[in-house]
């Protein structure tokens, strides 16, 4: 059964859940708008996250560039194990891996 | 290694050789659907003796090797597989690897394992024992050899609208091979707030090692290719070393090369001041510090990795090199031959082992020559875009062997003829959009263009799928320009060779012709001066394949060297057919023709070479002489020697400028024992003898 996404930011700490894909893109969009201010590292928690697809990562980058605009960054804290493997295979654990190595 | 055998090796390998380069002549006539059941037997037989010669000089890996290509080879001649395009290519590789094995066990020296030969050996299992076919049909058309591969997909901005996901495409493409590098472009990703979800601002770029084929690659991208940009290609040692010489620059040209930043972006940066470049891209391209940190650390490690590896050396240099090492080579054979003559062993094994170090220090520097054929190939992909757009056709061009080594000089000197025939094929050989409907053909016409080395050589073939060459409308010009008579019986593929000639050389012609042939004349004596040839095949309706031939250095040549009274010249190999003695009545006078020489049916003009170059010769009886048939595609001819002395890869002399060119000489050489030898231009030799083309049949 298809779950819209769920945000919630405790801190400097943003963790989405739900399946992150092209029907709910929209959604993350609204949803992490009001969470994107200030302390400038964020940290993403996909643990909870079922999936990932190429129209959410899109909006997890464009989040990171609203970030870097303000001096900020964007890192990946936690994923599940098919996130982690779609991050791979993206690309995108270049722009959103912590630096030193893995979540 | 030396053991009692090297001197029955040493013997067996030249018969060896003659029979491989028999066996790739049969395996071509194979790939390109001409061989004959005979082909096929003969093949068998070149590869069964060299099997048995093999195991009789203790070459066990040559023999091993060669029986799994005989098998291939029996199950073809007895018809219980047939030759696939698949096979063929196979076979053709293994006769390259047999080359090598040759070469090493030939010389008593050991055989590193190959992990390329034995795939070679269970796939020639497979398919002798008919395996291959029954696990999804006889057709391994790939090569087994992996390329690097760059795949470059944009997808379609509407594409997550549709909605369809590209990561699943990505994630198969990568199972396909082995990846290199991986990049995610986001230089066209908005921030957060001027992002439009539906909208795909992705790209990416995989650089993959792959046994997969372009097609293969490509078909992964069915679902997504509407509207996408997409991009699979080759990529070539200097391709690679271009992409880390990029980014190996600096982290902005860094940045852009991998898609993380606009190639406009970079420039802002780089206005700055350069201690702030780094602040400008991370500013304006709204990337994290962490992410520029990175690149920066990637970019420094590459520009050590460039400044280590390479440096530049100038060309003229080089060419010294070549020719002082030549010399040296020249020099050492005379020292070889003179040990011999003293009969001192101890200078014999100094001499030969000193031959042998000269010879490896000439194939090392003349190495250093070799470029990729990538470049000059690369140049078409413009020709075709340009010509693409002028003439309203839709072209693809696929590049395959780009890797592929030849001389510096030759390949400068192949830009122009190829460029020529790939605007050819374009303007002429391909149909318009609505004929390639109507014939049934995809509205996308594709060129092959493509680069091996076959036989010592490289072989460039250019393929169109376009409308081919009638030989029905080319023999109707052909007698309208008093090229052959109404009478005149050539065969289909004889008369095609005929838009080679200067005769069919103009735009009015050609339009006129559902073919090509505008300047192919040009081609054909551009490809001859660089002492190649060229040839083409075409199926009326389905496309036309232009084969140019070329030796991998100018600076050597093969050579059989022959004897003319006092005098030694040197026939290049590429252009002997055969040698053979004369029988009586073999040799006639036609009146009008002059002096002919019947071989197997087939008559060919005959030059006493004594004669053209006015020498004395005590062999003037042609069957007390010998005569070399010289094959040229327009007309082969006979050359009447007084013996052939061997065959030797011999040091091409360029003669002065200013001293006057004599017709049949193209260069000269020294030989072993000093002496100086004519390198013979057959064509000009030919034409010197009977002052123009004489069409073999007209």
């Amino acid at each position: 059964m298809e779950r819209t996404p769920q945000l919630k930011r405790d801190g400097v700490r943003i963790a989405i859940s739900g399946d992150l894909n092209q029907v709910n893109a929209a959604a993350l969009r609204t949803a992490l708008l009001p969470l994107l201010s200030p302390p400038a590292a964020l940290q993403l928690d996909l643990s909870g996250a079922r999936e990932l697809d190429g129209a959410c990562l899109q909006v997890l980058l464009a989040a990171q560039k609203t970030i870097a605009g303000h001096g900020g960054d964007l890192v990946l804290s936690a994923s599940s194990p098919r996130v982690q493997a779609v991050l791979e295979a993206s690309g995108a654990l270049r722009f959103l891996q912590p630096q030193g190595g893995t979540p | 290694m030396s053991d009692d055998f090297s001197s029955f090796r040493a013997e067996f390998l030249p018969e060896a050789n003659d029979l491989l380069a028999r066996l790739e002549a049969g395996l071509l006539e194979m790939r390109s659907g001409e061989a004959s059941e005979e082909t096929i037997h003969a093949m068998f037989r070149a590869a069964h003796t060299i099997k048995g010669g093999s195991g009789s000089v203790l070459m066990p890996e040559t023999e091993r090797f060669t029986h799994g290509m005989e098998n291939v080879l029996d199950a073809l001649r007895a018809g219980k597989i047939k030759a696939e395009p698949g096979t063929v290519q196979l076979l053709l590789e293994g006769v390259d690897a047999l080359r090598g094995l040759l070469e090493l066990e030939g010389a008593g020296r050991p055989v590193p394992a190959s992990d390329f030969r034995e795939k070679l050996v269970v796939a020639y299992k497979d398919i002798s024992s008919g395996r291959a076919v029954a696990a999804g049909g006889n057709k391994p058309t790939r090569a087994i050899r992996p390329r690097i591969v760059r795949v470059y997909f944009r997808p379609a901005a509407e594409l997550f609208s549709l909605p369809i996901d590209p990561l699943p495409v990505l994630e198969a493409v990568a199972a396909m091979g082995q990846v290199r590098e991986r990049h995610l472009h986001i230089a066209e990703v908005p921030t957060l707030e001027e992002l439009d979800p539906a909208r795909c601002c992705l790209a990416w770029e995989v650089i993959l090692e792959t046994t997969a084929t372009a097609d293969e690659l490509r078909g992964q991208f069915l679902m997504v290719e509407d509207n996408a940009k997409l991009d699979v290609s080759d990529l070539t040692p200097a391709d690679l070393e271009e992409r880390a010489q990029r980014r190996a620059k600096s982290v902005a040209d860094a940045l852009v090369e991998d898609g993380v930043i606009s190639p406009s972006v970079a420039g802002e940066a780089a206005r700055g001041a350069e201690e702030q470049a780094e602040l400008a891209i991370v500013r304006k391209a709204r990337l994290t510090g962490r992410v520029v940190k990175e690149a920066v650390g990637a970019q420094q490690q590459a520009k050590k990795a460039v400044e280590s590896s390479s440096i530049r050396v100038d060309t003229i240099k080089l060419d010294t090199l070549v020719n002082v090492i030549g010399e040296l080579v020249i020099d050492q054979a005379r020292l070889t031959r003179l040990a011999t003559l003293e009969g001192n062993l101890e200078l014999i094994s100094v001499a030969e082992s000193m031959e042998r170090l000269a010879r490896s220090l000439q194939e090392q520097v003349l190495r250093i020559r070799m470029v990729p054929v990538a470049n000059t190939f690369n140049l078409c992909r413009r020709i075709v875009h340009d010509a693409g757009e002028k003439t309203g056709k839709k072209v693809r061009l696929d590049i395959e062997g780009g890797e592929t080594e030849i001389d510096k000089t030759v390949v400068e000197q192949l830009a122009d003829p190829l460029k020529h025939m790939v605007r050819n094929a374009v303007d002429h050989g391909l149909e318009s959009p609505a004929d390639r409907k109507k014939a049934g053909k995809p509205d996308e016409g594709v060129l092959k263009l493509s680069a091996a080395h076959r036989d010592g050589m490289i072989l460039v073939t250019l393929q169109d799928d376009g409308r081919g060459i009638s030989a029905e409308k080319v023999r109707k010009k052909a007698i309208e320009r008093g090229l052959i008579t109404a009478s005149s019986s050539l065969s289909p593929q004889e008369l095609r060779q005929l838009i080679f000639e200067p005769g069919f050389s103009t735009a009015e012609q050609v339009t006129e012709l559902s073919g090509r042939g505008v300047g192919l004349d040009v081609v054909r004596r551009n490809v001859q001066a660089l002492h190649g040839t060229v040839e083409l095949d075409s199926n009326e309706g389905q496309g036309t394949t232009f084969r140019v031939r070329l030796p991998l250095t100018l600076a050597i040549a093969d050579g059989q060297i022959v004897q003319v009274g006092p005098c030694f010249y040197v026939v290049p190999l590429l252009a002997v057919v055969e040698n053979l003695r004369p029988v009586a009545g073999q040799v006639r006078t036609i009146e009008g023709q002059g002096e002919v020489i019947r071989v197997r049916g087939q008559v060919f003009p005959l030059v006493r070479l004594h004669e053209f170059f006015n020498l004395p010769t005590a062999r003037t009886n042609p069957e007390e002489a010998l005569v070399v048939i010289i094959g040229h595609a327009d007309q082969p001819y006979g050359l009447m020697v007084d013996e052939v002395v061997g065959m030797q890869s011999v040091v091409v002399k360029a003669l002065r400028n200013d001293l006057p060119r004599s017709p049949g000489v193209a260069a000269a050489t020294i030989l072993g024992d000093g002496s100086v030898a004519f390198i013979l231009d057959t064509r000009s030799l030919f034409t010197g003898a009977f002052g123009s083309l004489a069409l073999a049949g007209a």
